[in-house]
């Protein structure tokens, strides 16, 4: 130290200890600001995040994997039900179609179809075609096995569209065959499946056909009085069945005598179609005639639908304490987003709400208001006639304390704590109950409308004057749902 | 020792407004001295004084029992503010350095009598004639028995810039001191 040392102590002992006079007014404004201090022990906080409402993001992630997954089937339930199986028994039957075709296309000179006719490339391609014996039968290779075991998505592009467009005329002059007639009736009204009961009819007599002609010697002969290979179904069928036991079959037009420019518009988008439909791989040939086709019914198998609900409830919200006493009604509302999925009548459901709850206790000196992001469990069922239904929907849900503001007088040992995760719980759980009625408005849009029951399981606060209080409310909620193009199952 | 009645505590814990308001009124003038040091304005000072016993309130349920009340006090006061001076500083930029008349010094034979003549106003307008920094230090290390680790720590200086600071507040207040006893001798000749 310096020998200025002495100017800390003088300092010291003449400015440390002093005493000053009052100023006019001083008192009484710490007076006021004690006051306001005890009065603000009412915290006032808003927009403070709790951080267990992030955990909400992971449904929420769910949510929009399952509503986006492209693994699903068609959105509409009948045609997810007939495509689950019936597109592949479009195809199958399909393949089936150009196999009868094939196999009734006899060229006398034994050389392939396809020398005469620039359409039937594919169809006498060497992957699905072969040679029968010196009588030059061309059958095609069996392709049903081969068929199946595509990527659903290629067999339901076939059956859905250019299969169904290439192969629409021949299924209305197949529904003049008085056995295609009968197994189309049996199966319904749907374009699909009314052509997989043509190509089933259409099928059985090519097969006929080949039977016979490859008993019969008499084969060559019937099959050289065609025109030309490129002849129409019905004109094969016509030609094959002479004395094959189908003559008895109506064909309406003497294929032979049209000529021949009328009948390749026609027969172009019949082989078109057969043409789409051959495999893109090589597929082994087998001598022996395809096995009949048992024409059996699809089996409709209901597959779970996704829904996306979203809806809003003002809310009456009271306290009930731990004592039984209820506190007056305050406003709060609620509303969410949920992920539904339905099977027949049942559903369950997840996604996220967002509730708020307005609460007061002691006459007014605590108000607040609590928000929550929820993540529900939901389970319904839904009956219904028509457009008209009634859904019940309850479940539980965990909520997650997002917000709170307002004023709340934490206890004398809160003082200067932090208001939400001091005086109220962070994580709580309650029930809910929603019987709604539904107005199914268009395939997909739906809305529904009904009482809502809300209850907090566990105490909302662990101190103050809201200790040992659950959250009790009841709104109206109002919502729409749409089914969604992809199932997630 | 300020506080000989626990109690007086224990009431202000459990926020009885009359004795939080019996303690204002205990700490009050220690609170202000350490404020008068510090800073030059009277708004700012009583705005400090308010909110450091604001804090003593807060934080009093959370006080160690056995750290001396006054001290804690004391430091809750000077950590206020030095708070609110650094927070003015980065509002309004860095403070101007005031210009300070540095005399030689003449060693201490030359103010025996200074305790006697000078009054408390005038040391402290002496204190506030001195740059912000400088004066905390001074305060800091000279009045208040801080060690100049701590005053570097708390300011965000280094210990020798502290110790500069002290050395060119001693050689200030001493030119000052001078000065003034020179004024008070030449009144009393004429």
């Amino acid at each position: 130290m310096s020998g200025l040392g002495w100017i800390d102590e003088f300092f010291r002992r003449r400015l440390e200890r002093r005493t000053f006079p009052v100023e006019k007014g001083e008192f009484e404004e710490m007076r006021a600001l004690i006051h306001e201090r005890n009065s603000t022990t009412t915290l006032v906080r808003g927009g403070g995040f709790s951080k267990w409402w992030l955990s909400a993001l992971l449904p929420m992630a769910g949510v929009l994997w399952w509503a986006f997954s492209e693994k699903g089937s068609a959105a509409d339930e009948q045609f997810v039900a007939t495509t689950e199986n019936g597109a592949n028994n479009v195809e199958q039957h399909a393949a089936e179609v150009s196999n009868a075709l094939a196999q009734t296309e006899v060229d006398p000179s034994g050389a392939l179809v396809d020398e005469a006719d620039p359409y039937s490339d594919e169809v006498s391609s060497p992957r699905a075609t072969e040679h029968i014996g010196s009588a030059g039968v061309v059958a095609a290779a069996p392709t049903q096995q081969n068929e199946r075991s595509q990527p659903s998505s290629y067999a339901t592009s076939v059956s859905t569209d250019d299969g169904v467009k290439a192969l629409n005329s021949y299924v209305k002059r197949a529904s003049h065959d008085r056995l295609a007639r009968t197994t189309a009736t049996d199966i319904g009204g749907s374009p699909t499946e009314q052509l997989s009961a043509s190509a089933l009819g259409a099928d059985q007599v090519g097969q006929a056909n080949e039977d016979d002609m490859i008993r019969s010697g008499e084969a060559n002969e019937k099959v050289a009085s065609n025109d030309a290979p490129t002849a129409s179904i019905d004109d094969r069928i016509g030609t094959g069945s002479d004395g094959s036991g189908l003559n008895t079959l109506d064909v309406p037009t003497d294929p032979s005598s049209a000529p021949s420019g009328l009948r390749t518009e026609l027969d172009r988008s019949e082989m078109d179609a057969v043409a789409f439909m051959q495999p893109r791989w090589p597929l082994e040939g087998t001598s022996s005639a395809p096995e009949p086709i048992t024409s059996e019914i699809p089996v409709f198998k209901r597959v779970p639908m996704g829904e996306l609900h979203a809806f809003g409830a003002p809310l009456l919200v009271r306290g009930r304490s731990s004592g039984g006493e209820r506190s007056g009604m305050e406003a709060g509302s609620l509303v969410g987003l949920e992920y539904r999925v339905r099977v027949k009548r049942f559903s369950w459901a997840t996604g996220i709400h967002y509730g708020s709850y307005g609460l007061k206790a002691d006459g007014g000196a605590a108000a607040v208001k609590l928000s929550f992001v929820e993540v529900p469990v939901l389970a319904s069922v839904r009956l219904g006639r028509g457009r008209f239904g009634v859904l019940v929907q309850g479940g539980l849900s965990m909520d997650l304390l997002f917000n709170a503001r307002g004023r709340y007088p934490a206890g004398e040992d809160q003082a200067g704590t932090a208001f939400p995760d001091e005086a109220f719980r962070t994580a709580n759980y309650s029930w809910s109950l929603c019987p709604r009625a539904t107005y199914q408005v268009s395939e997909r849009l739906s809305v529904n409308a009904g009482p809502l029951w809300k209850s907090q399981i566990a105490e909302v606060a662990k101190t103050g004057p809201l200790d040992g209080t659950t959250i009790h409310s009841s709104g109206i909620s109002v919502g729409i749902s749409w089914r969604l193009e992809h199932a997630t199952f | 020792m300020l506080i000989t009645n626990g109690s007086l505590l224990e009431r202000c814990i459990r926020k009885d407004s009359a004795a939080q308001f019996e303690l204002y009124k205990v700490l009050r003038d220690m609170l202000l001295s350490i404020a008068h040091r510090y800073e030059r304005d009277a708004l700012q000072r009583k705005a400090m004084v308010n909110t450091a016993f604001l804090k003593i309130l807060d934080h009093l349920p959370n006080k160690n029992p056995d750290a001396p009340f006054e001290a804690w006090c004391r430091r809750i006061m000077i950590n206020t503010v030095l708070n609110e001076q650094r927070n003015q500083r980065t509002a309004n930029g860095h403070g101007v350095l005031q210009q300070v008349d540095l005399v030689d010094g003449h060693g201490a034979s030359s103010f025996n009598g200074a305790e006697e003549t000078i009054q408390t106003e005038e040391l402290q307008r002496m204190m506030d004639r001195l740059p912000t920094v400088t004066r905390q230090v001074f305060n800091l290390y000279a009045i208040d028995g801080w060690k100049h680790k701590e005053i570097a720590a708390q300011l965000g200086i280094s210990e020798g810039t502290s110790k500069w600071h002290v050395n060119h507040a001693r050689q200030a207040l001493q030119g000052m001191l001078e000065k003034e006893l020179r004024s008070h001798l030449n009144l009393r000749i004429a």
